[in-house]
């Protein structure tokens, strides 16, 4: 662990800034999104809020080509992308966010498209100092704090920066952008995890239960009346599937050009939220009602997931609480289905 | 060998022709995968032995109702482009008031001259086998839809709302401002255009195939907006789906 | 699995239709053989996904028994909707994609010189059939071999000559049903589950394999618990809407479980707890 001051992190940031296609939180209207950086100040560090869409979208784009065809020969080739380009500024909720998607598109079958695309992306991260709003759980679900998922990761200490290498990819950007940077003795290394935790204490945490039960709580409350509540008011959306950082779910269409040459075979954003997901032929739908839809997707956030891959698969950004006109949220969600259990409502398999 | 195509309008502005014939680059190509044979906006000739009719406009006169069942017999693939043909678009909204009185206020006294039927979208009258709704339609996905059908597929566009493209887009919601937006029960395939550029979505594409009407209802009045506007809103393209609503028809 | 290279995911495999047949309105038969490979590779019950290029891909379980024809398998396909209508418009030398085979499934192991009881409904004899074939070829290595076929109407009947052809074997015993019956039609009527009742099973030596429409499997499970099968014995290929095939785009799952790699052919016990799955 090295610090640097904080004029020479404003420097270090200008020239990855200069030296790179780097992609950053900018305010637009009200709001921040995810968009080219020219210069630093066109960056968001201090009042930072979530972006409307997380920084999935670049390595997991809205719509993607992942096969090309001869129409006429039928061959079929993966679509290779390349492009190297710096996220810089992601935070730690979004970082947990990055790294899950690096265990899922791993696992099992890896996803070349993915890992190629993945490949080339730098991520640095920055720590949050303060509460960014009111919908954050990322204290209660754990993802605060950061592991993997990031090359370079900044945390401010004492009005200067603390950095930390995630890859090897961040150690070589350590050494072409960091240099003189002072190491931190064993004393001050304490005292930043000391000032860190001391700093997440004044959060939100919003969420009234110790989240480590969470996924049991959830199997023993699949009934739970809360679902039939919140299931009422859902609009069926999709917003909360489409902004959140974890969601990964995808359809696949394809279409052939106007020359009748090629076809395309495309990866698009679907959700478990939306009407066709769990239909099968013969319009048999699987999972017609809200009320089922929402089980499933928070299922997967909170016990599903989190069992295959040992970590909350909801980073707690606050985006879908946010984005939701009805304001159904995970706070919410946990407080109440965890709330009911410990109550010992009887959920309606029991009745 | 190409597939036959023939362009029809019917009570409309010709919007959605003008987009298609708008698709310059494209234009030259689509050619060479279609024969159109049929395209007053574009063509002279006036070929009958058309497979694709593409239809624009509603059914507003006798004689319409009779051009459009002569169409169906000859298309084997009919398909509405645009909301006047999907929808009935706002001139539907004749249907909320007595006809006599809007034949009165459209033609005065000269009214027994002309033949108008209350106006009415293209799958009232005849079998629609596909929509592309919109207002104008998205020229891209008229394009999409050509190419689906001469690979050999069904026509297909989106099902969900328009909320999910909009946050695709990364666009800030303007009902979060305050804004009616009806995006929440339109359907998509836009890339939620108008919310892009900070104006509410006025359901142009026609109501998606599932919705929470009520829930929806309730988030507009805790913005502060009352029944008889909400509605006033839904029907300015959506009369149609909105009657069928409200006899509990869908 | 016989995903030949990870890099190649989601690229479809050239094959070639080499035979079609219409069997009823609504499915048509396609024997199909791919170019760039020998052999398919598949096991009873596993599925391909199928591509009508520039139309999209599709999840058909492959209906004939392995090591069938070299290179050649065989699919069955109702039109049902955008790929499956393309399909049925495609004729033999027309070429389609292929990726997998995909998922678990069916094996008589350790059932041998015992009894087997298949319970196909509609279009459920399709996937079946690659394991009944299988196990009827071989049938000297079972005791009895039950096979319970029901379909809507006698005209939607598949696979009938076949059918006909292995209850001729001494040890087979074929029974068939239809919802509806019409003038012609001499068997049985009534649903699926009439003919589970009169069947004598040997609970402890018995394997049950079953596949049809969602809503057939709750009746079926309920006839043969009341027959006190075990539900370790019952083995079912549940239906849902794979798009991806590798356990990645999320449409199949059954709350925890992918049902293009967990299934789609279960164990009942093994998925009898979760909610979503009949």
């Amino acid at each position: 662990m090295h610090k640097i001051s904080s004029e020479k992190f404003h420097k270090v940031l200008e020239q990855i800034i200069k030296d790179n296609e780097t992609y950053g939180a900018v305010k637009k209207r009200d709001e921040y999104i995810y968009d080219r950086l020219e210069t630093l100040s066109d960056l968001e560090i201090e009042n930072y809020v979530p972006t409307v869409l997380p920084p999935k979208k670049y390595f997991y784009p809205q719509e993607e080509d992942l096969v090309q065809i001869d129409y006429k020969t039928k061959k079929a080739n993966r679509v290779i992308f390349k492009k190297e380009i710096v996220l810089l500024g992601v935070r730690p909720c979004d970082i947990n966010a990055i790294s899950l998607f690096d265990r899922i598109m791993s696992d099992g079958n890896p996803d070349p498209n993915y890992l190629e695309r993945r490949k080339h992306i730098t991520v640095i991260g920055f720590d949050c100092v303060k509460s960014c709003w009111e919908h954050a759980l990322c204290e209660a679900v754990g993802t605060i704090n950061v592991k993997e998922g990031y090359d370079l990761f900044f945390s401010e200490y004492k009005k200067e920066y603390v950095i930390k290498t995630g890859s090897k990819k961040g150690e070589e950007l350590f050494d072409r952008y960091i240099k003189n940077s002072h190491k931190l003795s064993e004393k001050e290394r304490d005292d930043y995890h000391h000032e860190r935790a001391e700093r997440i204490k004044k959060f939100n945490h919003k969420v009234k239960y110790l989240f480590q039960d969470v996924s049991s709580i959830f199997e023993k409350h699949y009934d739970d009346p809360y679902w039939k509540e919140i299931g009422k008011i859902c609009l069926m959306c999709g917003s909360c599937v489409m902004v959140c950082p974890t969601c990964y779910c995808f359809t696949m269409d394809e279409e052939v050009d106007l020359k009748l040459q090629t076809v395309t075979r495309k990866r698009k954003w679907d959700g478990c939220m939306l009407r066709d997901f769990a239909m099968v032929a013969g319009n048999h739908n699987f999972r017609p009602t809200a009320e089922m839809r929402l089980k499933h997707r928070w299922n997967r956030k909170f016990n599903y997931l989190l069992k295959k891959y040992h970590m909350s698969n909801c980073v707690g950004c606050g985006r879908c609480g946010f984005a939701c006109l009805v304001k159904i949220n995970p706070i919410d969600i946990l407080n109440t289905i965890m709330g009911n259990y410990y109550s010992g409502v009887k959920h309606e398999s029991e009745k | 060998m190409k597939p036959k195509v023939a362009f029809f309008d019917f009570a409309s502005c010709e919007g959605c022709q003008l987009a298609v014939l708008d698709l310059e680059e494209e234009l030259l190509d689509l050619v060479n995968i279609v024969e159109i044979v049929n395209f007053r906006e574009a063509i002279s000739e006036k070929g009958e032995d058309y497979e694709i009719a593409f239809i624009e406009g509603s059914i507003s006169s006798e004689h319409q109702i009779e051009r459009i069942k002569k169409i169906r017999k000859q298309a084997k693939l009919l398909i509405t482009i645009g909301a006047c043909a999907c929808t009935g678009n706002m001139q539907y909204l004749s249907n909320f008031f007595d006809f006599e009185e809007v034949k009165e206020y459209v033609y005065g006294d000269k009214a027994k001259y002309f033949d108008p039927v209350q106006s009415k979208p293209i799958d009232q009258i005849v079998n629609v086998d596909f929509q592309i709704p919109g207002c104008p339609i998205d020229k891209y996905e008229f394009l999409k839809v050509v190419k689906q059908v001469i690979a050999g597929g069904l026509p297909r566009i989106p099902n969900y709302p328009v909320c999910s493209e909009c946050k695709m887009q990364g666009n800030e919601c303007l009902l979060k401002k305050g804004i009616l937006c009806l995006g929440p029960v339109t359907r998509a395939g836009c890339g939620a255009i108008c919310c892009k550029n900070f104006k509410y979505c006025f359901g142009c594409r026609g109501l998606a195939p599932e919705f929470n009407i009520e829930s929806f209802k309730d988030v507009l009045r805790s913005i502060g907006y009352k029944e008889k506007g909400i509605m006033a809103q839904f029907k300015i393209v959506n009369g149609k789906d909105i009657q069928l609503l409200q006899s509990g028809g869908k | 699995m016989s995903q030949k290279n990870d890099k190649d995911l989601y690229v479809p495999e050239r094959a070639r239709i080499v035979e079609t047949k219409e069997m009823t309105d609504l499915e048509k038969y396609f024997r199909i053989k791919l170019l760039d490979r020998e052999a398919l590779g598949h096991a009873p019950g596993q599925f391909v996904m199928v591509t009508v290029y520039g139309v999209g891909e599709v999840p058909i379980s492959v209906s004939s028994p392995p090591n069938g024809r070299s290179g050649e398998f065989e699919l069955v396909v109702r039109k049902a909707g955008n790929v499956t209508q393309a399909l049925h418009n495609l004729g033999t030398e027309s070429l389609v994609g292929i990726r997998g085979p995909f998922g678990t499934n069916f094996t008589s192991k350790g059932f041998e010189r015992k009894d087997i009881l298949f319970i196909a409904g509609g279009i459920g004899l399709v996937p079946l059939r690659s394991f009944i074939k299988q196990v009827v070829n071989e049938n000297k290595k079972y005791r009895k071999i039950t096979i319970l076929y029901g379909a809507k109407s006698p005209d939607e009947l598949l696979f009938k000559e076949e059918m006909d052809q292995w209850g001729k074997k001494e040890n087979v015993e074929v029974k068939i049903t239809v919802d509806k019956g019409d003038p012609s039609w001499k068997g049985n009527v009534g649903v699926i589950t009439t003919l589970i009742p009169p069947l004598e099973i040997d609970i402890q030596n018995t394997l049950v394999a079953v596949v049809g429409p969602p809503v057939m499997y709750k009746f079926v499970i309920l006839s043969l618990a009341s027959k006190k099968v075990a539900n370790k014995n019952i083995y079912l290929s549940l239906e849902r809407r794979m798009k991806c095939g590798v356990g990645k785009c999320g449409n199949c799952q059954i709350q925890g479980s992918y049902a293009c790699q967990d299934g789609p052919v279960y164990c009942f016990a093994d998925i009898e707890h979760l909610k979503e799955a009949l």
